[in-house]
């Protein structure tokens, strides 16, 4: 796995490298005062006051300025692209450390205080091993530290020619070498282990949404079902009923006085088909077996002979039909028989919902996201509906105006269906609609349904993929 | 036999049950049957016809049937009516919920109504 195989992964590993840095802060700041005082107390009399005073009120300064930096960042608590700035800012901090420790190497070289000397590379070496556990994981803020804090002894040391001086360097150069190469090595652990930790993470995340999501359809199927059971009992109940009633009293039933309680029966039969017709066809949508027959199709003729089939029910409410449709409309390749089923559920639904009103059908061309759609709207100035309505309109079995099925007909599942079905070939179905000024539902396909807008297994249905 | 006429208020939305229900009922001439097509229009009839039992749908519009029960049962007017809560979602928990809300009996849909009929005589003989 390449360090750019996750940009967001490692700028969120470089983000809690920070934290733990800083979560460091107090610790380091405590240990390096003590040292400093310690240094101080040792060079008290081999150094000048003056020296000693500077050096420890720029170790004193700073470390100040170290403990507001970390009460500002803990306040701030950044997120990762936040990060980034308080990063830079403690990498400054330690180069400015090192400085003030490194700078320790010179200012205080006493060539003639041999005791002073060894505990000034006592500490020196002490600061740079207990830099290694607190900030080695956040490798630019640790190696400037580590060189700056030991080089300038080293070389100072080694410059001076004795023999005694140069031997003071040894465990120093010891350390620096050793610092660098543990220093590298523990990084990257802990770049891998903080990188495994986030991946366990997502993965967690990831495992927790798949749970939720088949939890939600598992009870959207039970929903489904036991609204199923219901609609299809309801004209059960119409066809037992009367059949019982005239099996059990035939006498009370003339050839003439039957039909009512037939007639019912009959039309009770016929929505049960209807009914279960519908569950069929969107249970195929639903479980991806429907295959979708694309060809290049007219959308005005297609529109044009839906609007035949619907006349007879426009005019049965006494609805003027209407087409508008521009020049020229480039061919639409779709499934020409599925887009006729959702058009002629919309029209007559349109000429269901309104009397004595106009249904206009509407054909649009437009671009969206850098590709060509069809828009196919139909517009009716009926009843209309509120947000209410509209928002549940594509669920299963919603009816909005049924408070009696019989009066508007219809499953309940027509324009589920037809969402579905538009969707499936890479489009939506929409609805704007107001309360007594009538509502417009839009069918927004792509100019092109196989680009990119249907599944591998609708492809399949017009180039079958070699195996 | 004016005095031996019973009234029975059936909450329901959906035509075709009303019509059935009502030849069914109708079929021994003692029955009157008043229809109520949501579950408003149910409580305030329940309270201002007293009739002598309620069927009552629990799916209704305005307001739902165990709603509509609960209503009828807090007023003093129409608590003691006998109810029989009808439904065709046999899949869910309506008979609990119709209990509770406080019906006497339940029926599921499609009815049996040789066996409602059975239900009916001997709750308005009580």
């Amino acid at each position: 796995m390449g360090d750019c195989a996750h940009p967001d992964l490692d700028e969120r590993v470089r983000a809690e490298q920070i934290r733990m840095v800083y979560s460091q802060s107090p610790t380091t700041t405590g240990g390096s005062l003590v040292g400093g005082a310690f240094l101080i107390a040792v060079m008290w009399n081999v150094v000048s006051h003056t020296t000693l005073f500077a050096w420890g009120a720029a170790l004193a300064i700073h470390q100040a300025f170290r403990i507001y930096s970390y009460r500002r960042y803990i306040t701030a608590n950044p997120d990762v692209s936040g990060s980034r700035k308080w990063g830079r800012l403690y990498i400054l901090a330690t180069t400015v450390a090192g400085c003030i420790w490194g700078s320790a190497g010179i200012l205080f070289y006493s060539p003639d205080a041999m005791v002073a000397q060894v505990y000034l590379c006592l500490i020196l070496f002490a600061i740079a091993a207990m830099t290694m556990p607190a900030l080695s994981m956040f490798a630019p803020a640790y190696y400037p530290l580590v060189v700056l804090l030991l080089l300038p002894f080293i070389v100072r040391s080694i410059a001076s020619g004795d023999a005694e001086h140069i031997a003071l360097a040894v465990p120093l150069v010891i350390v620096l070498v050793m610092s660098i190469t543990f220093g590298r090595r523990i990084n990257h652990w802990f770049d891998e282990s903080i990188r495994r930790r986030f991946e366990i993470q997502a993965l967690i995340e990831m495992t927790e949404r798949a749970r939720l999501e088949a939890e939600r359809s598992s009870r959207a199927k039970s929903e489904f079902l036991a609204t199923m059971s219901h609609e299809l009992r309801t004209p059960l109940n119409a066809i037992i009923g009367y059949s019982e009633l005239m099996t059990l009293h035939p006498e009370k039933y003339s050839t003439q006085s039957a039909k009512e309680p037939l007639g019912r029966i009959l039309r009770a039969g016929r929505h049960l088909l209807s009914l279960i017709n519908d569950l069929l066809d969107m249970a195929k949508i639903e479980s991806g077996k429907t295959s979708f027959m694309y060809e290049n199709v007219d959308v005005e003729v297609l529109v044009r002979d839906v609007m035949e089939t619907a006349r007879s029910l426009a005019e049965h409410n006494g609805n003027t039909l209407r087409l508008v449709c521009p020049a020229a409309v480039p061919p639409l390749c779709t499934d020409p028989k599925r887009l006729s089923q959702v058009l002629l559920n919309l029209l007559s639904n349109a000429c269901k919902f309104t009397e004595r009103g106009h249904v206009e059908i509407s054909i649009e061309q437009m671009q969206a996201d850098g590709r060509n759609w069809i828009n196919v709207a139909v517009t009716d100035t009926g009843i209309g509906m509120s947000r209410e309505q509209t928002d549940k309109l594509f669920e299963d079995f919603f009816q909005g105006h049924a408070t009696t099925p019989g009066k508007f007909g219809g499953t309940g599942l027509g324009l589920a269906i037809s969402r579905r079905i538009c969707r499936a070939m890479g489009g939506d179905l929409t609805v704007v609609s107001e309360p007594g000024k009538g509502s417009t539902f839009t069918a927004r396909l792509p100019e092109r349904a196989l680009d990119g807008g249907g599944s591998a297994a609708e492809v399949k249905d017009q180039q079958p993929v070699p195996s | 036999m004016e005095n031996a006429m019973h009234t029975i208020l059936y909450v329901e939305d959906n035509e075709d049950n009303v019509e059935l229900m009502k030849t069914w009922l109708e079929l021994d001439g003692d029955i009157k049957l008043v229809v109520a097509t949501d579950g408003k229009q149910g409580v305030q009839l329940a309270s201002q016809i007293a009739p002598d039992l309620v069927l009552m749908d629990l799916y209704l519009p305005v307001m739902d049937g165990c709603e509509a029960i609960r209503l009828i049962r807090a007023d003093s007017a129409s608590r003691h009516i006998p109810i029989i809560a009808l439904s065709a979602h046999a899949m869910s928990d309506d008979r609990t919920r119709a209990y509770a809300a406080g019906c006497d009996d339940f029926e599921t849909k499609p009815i049996v109504f040789t066996q409602l009929l059975e239900k009916i005589r001997r709750l308005l003989a009580a």
